[in-house]
């Protein structure tokens, strides 16, 4: 039998193997995989049943996703994946604009909502959505009114998707957007094949079993969902979802729900600690904890190690065109850290993946020698939807094979551990959002209609952004009209928390705006 | 809680929702971070306000978000901690 590639295969033999197993809580709610199971055929066979699934004739739909984290949120994305689809997540704080930016990019063939999501689909929106859209907490009644008010069931179809549909190795697994240096959001295309690899590689290192409790912390747009949820499935255990709002609550909640693995960024380990919700041995259950999404600071690693004194510390490390994360590193207290910078290195490649550090001439820089971080093997993404002039780019051939180029100033040491000496352009991390300060730049420049502008990341604590500020040529702006226009344009977390008008902006020796003075400005103030 | 240090925290968030230029009246009842109006690093300023204008010392406490969601709750949680 030829390898199955389908992300939903794993939920489907949980089912059988163990139907009464949870598989998903939230607040008082929670799915056993027997339940899981049945609500994803079921959104399966409603979205095959439609006619513009059968009218298309397309190796892999698309399937967007509005839904708020829940459970909801799952059942609607696990219903795609049944049906053979990629699924699209698409953020619930983006605005209007780059809403319709991903439609025009999508070419999707149905939508399924929650009643969160369903809020956002205005009349503009719905001009730009396919026909099909799928309320996916209303399926289980509109399945039991097909029966009565037809009398008719579609037999084949039923038998066709009474598993997950089987995918090749090619098909698409998901595309989730992320910020683009030029305003528009760069969908990153993985395949079944990549997502797969990366679920089978992860449990296998973390050593996750169908006995573990793992937490989720994120929205399903932000690609270390993939990890949470596609993981723990695949090993059978149970994702508890923090709910958003009480994310600082989130010592408290692993304790009451007595979670064994941890997953979040480090930015969140370092504010509990701030507000002193972590306690040393305030998390004895926690077995293992994943950091990821930005890098980890050795004294956060060190606190949290007093607060779960029986938790594994994992530092994982990867671009979302890289299939979540590619590099591991298990934290200890003679664990290799990055040299003037605190941080816990990046460690070495996953399975089926390489990294190389390059020279400016795209060759292999010998040990030591700082370079860029390239990432190859099998959880590269396909490349950018409709973007193939930047996919052949970021994505260039060395050495006869295909790479990443991470833009991630990088150093390997004489062991082959890879630590990460931060970004070669003005890409950061806030929370572990992945923001392009120059798509700031460009929303900034048409609301305030002022040519010269500039953001720098601040505030910096613990050698991490928290915020942005933003800068404008000439006399003030009214600061709250000028945020209400951001807020048109950019999601909440890209949104300045200053606009700070100077009557002149400073500029490098190459006449780009120069962002290091503009932060120096910051500094100095807050002295 | 005195009626100064009421004010006190009142103006704490009356500036800090105009740097995030969020001009809406706020009332005592009101929820400011389970609602999502602050997010968790204004939470964090704020923590470290009450422990240094304040000298609460949040590590004998067992944290809960709750306690301090509106200014009336912060009010009850200061008195208590006053108190202890």
């Amino acid at each position: 039998m030829a390898d199955d590639f389908n992300l939903a295969s794993a939920v489907w033999l949980h089912s059988i193997a163990t139907p009464h197993a949870t598989a998903i809580a939230y607040k008082n709610q929670a799915l056993s995989y027997e339940q899981y199971a049945c609500r994803a055929r079921d959104l399966a066979e409603r979205l095959a049943r439609s006619p513009d699934w059968q009218e298309r004739s397309i190796k892999s739909h698309k399937v967007g996703i509005f839904a708020s984290r829940g459970i909801d949120a799952c059942v609607a994305m696990m219903g795609a994946c049944w049906a053979g689809a990629a699924y699209v997540p698409i953020g619930l704080k983006l605005p209007q604009e780059k809403i319709l930016a991903i439609l025009a990019t999508c070419e999707l063939t149905a939508i399924i909502a929650d009643e969160e999501g369903a809020k956002l689909l205005t009349d503009t929106v719905l001009a730009a959505c396919p026909k099909t859209l799928i309320r996916v907490d209303q399926v289980m009644l509109e399945v039991d009114d097909n029966v009565s008010s037809s009398g008719h069931i579609d037999l084949s179809l039923q038998a066709k998707l009474s598993e997950p549909l089987r995918v090749a190795a090619d098909d698409l697994a998901y595309v989730i957007f992320t910020s683009g240096t030029t305003g528009a959001p760069k969908g990153v295309m993985i395949s079944a094949c990549s997502a797969q690899s990366y679920v089978k590689t992860i449990v296998e290192t973390l050593g996750l079993q169908a006995t573990d409790r793992a937490l989720e912390t994120c929205e399903l747009s932000f690609d270390f969902s993939v990890h949470n949820m596609f993981a723990t499935w695949q090993a059978g255990a149970a994702l508890h979802i923090l709910p958003a709002n009480l994310v600082m609550n989130a010592v408290k909640f692993a304790r009451n729900e007595q979670l064994t693995v941890w997953n979040s960024v480090p930015s969140l380990a370092g504010m509990l600690q701030q507000i002193k919700a972590l306690q040393p041995g305030s998390l004895p259950d926690l077995r293992i904890t994943v950091f990821g999404g930005e890098a980890l600071p050795q004294t956060a690693a060190l606190q949290w190690q007093d607060a779960a004194p029986n938790t594994k510390i994992f530092n994982l490390y990867g671009p979302t065109e890289a299939t979540v994360f590619c590099l591991a590193q298990v934290f200890s207290c003679d664990a290799a850290i990055t040299a003037g910078r605190d941080f816990v290195a990046i460690g070495t490649p996953l399975g089926g993946c390489q990294a190389m550090v390059v020279d400016s001439e795209g060759s292999e820089a010998p040990d030591g020698t700082t370079g860029e971080l390239a990432i190859g093997g099998v959880q590269l993404a396909q490349g950018y939807l409709g973007q193939p002039q930047l996919t052949s780019q970021k994505f260039p051939v060395l050495n006869g094979k295909r790479w990443y180029l991470t833009g991630d100033f990088a150093v390997r040491d004489q062991s082959g551990v890879f630590h990460c000496l931060g970004r070669i352009d003005n890409q950061i991390k806030v929370s572990g959002y992945r923001i392009e300060l120059e798509e700031i730049d460009v929303a900034l420049r048409q609301v305030s209609g002022r040519d010269l502008v500039g953001t720098v990341a601040w505030p910096i604590v613990d050698g991490a952004p928290k915020g942005i500020v933003g800068f404008i040529a000439g006399s003030p702006i009214d600061s709250a009209e000028l945020t209400v226009a951001l807020k048109q344009k950019l999601p909440p977390y890209m949104v300045p928390n200053r606009v700070i008008a100077l009557e002149i902006i400073p500029l490098n020796s190459s006449g780009k705006v120069d962002r290091r003075a503009l932060a120096d400005l910051l500094k100095f103030e807050s002295t | 809680m005195d009626n100064i240090r009421k004010q006190k925290i009142r103006e704490y968030f009356h500036e800090t929702l105009k740097q995030q230029s969020d001009g809406q009246s706020l009332a005592d009842n009101e929820s400011l971070f389970v609602s999502g109006r602050l997010d968790s690093f204004s939470m964090m300023m704020f923590v470290m306000f009450l422990e240094k204008d304040f000298e609460i010392d949040f590590a004998a406490l067992d944290f809960d978000v709750n306690l301090i969601d509106s200014i009336n709750e912060i009010e009850l949680f200061i008195d208590s901690q006053v108190s202890v």
